[in-house]
């Protein structure tokens, strides 16, 4: 009930602030893009739109939405409260993963894109959302301003998001998959080109256990800068 | 008042120097700079990789890229003047000599000048495809435009950061139609007229050809931009803060 009303608050708070009409406004426009590309490129684009935005989209936002939390108290006021800092971290992964998927779901829909391996594109878009929101919220529990969050965020984001570099076919290397991105770009990917079991079944399994360490790592560094400061 | 414009451009660079942010954004038309020097490299690479000749597309990388500073320089500003009215800081301006108008002429001077200062470096400077000298500094006039209108549109409508990092998303699609006219080889591609961004990139295309239309593409750019840009000047000026 508490994780409910804590998640139902945060999606009234995104919606107020604008992000459901700019990714209804975004997913739109990918749809129109989408639909006028050549049929090979389809699918490649569209995995880039969801890695490089719709799935990601909890990482570009959360930091100024913890920022502005901790500017107005807000974080100090909760945790009076019942609510627990696990159901805290979960409702904000919960209401950006919603975002994300009905985007992805409503840009799917709507540039008619073919879909094989449905359940395995799901799984990997679940767990990247929640994962890239927990990611941001390790960076954003230290960061002074939203500014401050994106410097000390970006250069990991970039350099975890090397094995996009392998998707493109500049450069490749199987250390890539030690990375949770590449797990991503194949799960992601998997509605329109063929993977094998192994390879599949290792991108779900590494992105559940990169889940776990990104929110054993984002609720130690909340409890730690936010909850207890020094 | 040049002493006032010179006050507001230390604090303004104070700002920048300060925020580590802002500087990795001024950095980015840097890298820009960069790739377009190695983008001749780069289309070695690719050819023989992918057996794909990349330099049928220089006009349109460099048209594309080159407006990428404005977009950034805009953000920079818009976010600069989202922090100032968190502040009061505009609040405080408006009741100055200054007053709102000349705080906003000053902040928009300032993008527009490092994004047409960047458009002729990236062009001039790396040589990539040849544009007529006397149609480039009309050209760079839309561009510094644009940065404006980008600083003008996140100020107009969001109400703090958090919307403006929501809204700095919209400002990506301000720039759709510079593929489109380049990559889209049909008479539909006239559907994205309506945003100025369509006119930059006809004129580069009409310059590079030597075309006389392209004082169509400048006369029509120019009244587009500044249409936009009145268009979000009075949203700025009717907020109350």
């Amino acid at each position: 009930m508490r994780l409910t009303t804590a998640i139902s608050q945060d999606m009234r708070f995104q919606f107020r602030h604008g992000f459901y009409y700019v990714y209804a406004i975004l997913s739109v426009m990918y749809i129109v893009v989408l639909r006028f590309l050549p049929d090979e490129m389809v699918h490649s684009a569209l995995t880039l739109i969801l890695f490089t935005d719709i799935c990601t989209l909890g990482f570009f936002f959360i930091g100024a939405i913890i920022l502005l939390e901790r500017g107005q108290n807000i974080t100090e006021s909760l945790f009076v409260t019942p609510l627990r800092l696990s159901e805290y971290l979960l409702s904000k992964s919960i209401s950006f993963l919603i975002l994300s998927t009905l985007s992805a779901l409503i840009v799917l829909v709507g540039a008619a894109i073919p879909v094989q391996n449905f359940l395995w594109f799901i799984w990997g878009l679940i767990l990247s959302s929640v994962i890239y929101t927990l990611f941001g919220i390790v960076f954003a529990t230290k960061a002074k301003h939203v500014n401050d969050y994106f410097v000390r965020a970006l250069g990991m984001g970039l350099f975890i998001s090397l094995p996009l570099l392998g998707h493109l076919g500049l450069f490749d290397t199987p250390l890539f998959y030690l990375f949770p991105t590449k797990s991503t770009l194949i799960l992601l990917d998997v509605i329109g080109n063929a993977y094998s079991l192994t390879a599949k079944l290792y991108a779900a399994i590494s992105l559940l256990l990169w889940t776990l360490v990104f929110a054993y790592l984002a609720y130690y560094r909340f409890e730690k800068h936010v909850r207890h400061p020094a | 008042m040049k002493k006032v414009i010179a006050t507001l451009a230390r604090g303004d660079l104070k700002n920048i120097l300060r925020d580590s942010t802002l500087v990795m954004a001024v950095f980015g038309p840097i890298a820009i700079l960069l790739l377009l020097y190695l983008f001749p490299l780069l289309e070695v690479l690719i050819l023989e990789r992918f057996d794909f000749d990349l330099s049928q597309y220089r006009l349109f990388a460099l048209g594309f890229l080159s407006l990428i500073p404005s977009m950034l320089f805009g953000m920079i500003f818009g976010f600069l003047m989202l922090d100032e009215r968190d502040e009061d800081i505009i609040s405080f301006i408006s009741i100055t000599p200054l007053k709102k108008t000349g705080y906003l002429t000053y902040k928009l001077q300032m993008p527009m000048l490092f994004s047409a200062g960047f458009f002729l470096l990236l062009l001039h400077g790396t040589g990539l495809v040849e544009l007529h000298l006397i149609h480039t500094p009309f050209i760079a006039v839309m561009v510094a435009l644009e940065a404006a209108i980008g600083a003008l549109f996140l100020v107009s409508y969001a109400d703090n950061k958090v919307e403006g990092l929501a809204f700095s998303k919209l400002l990506g699609i301000m720039y759709l139609a510079v593929p489109v006219v380049f990559l889209w080889h049909s008479p539909w591609h006239w559907i994205t007229a309506w945003m100025p961004s369509f006119w930059i990139a006809k004129a580069f295309i009409h310059s590079n050809e030597n075309s006389s239309l392209v004082w169509m593409d400048i006369g029509l750019g120019l009244v587009l931009h500044f249409a936009v840009l009145t268009f979000f000047l009075r949203a700025f000026l009717k907020r109350p803060k």
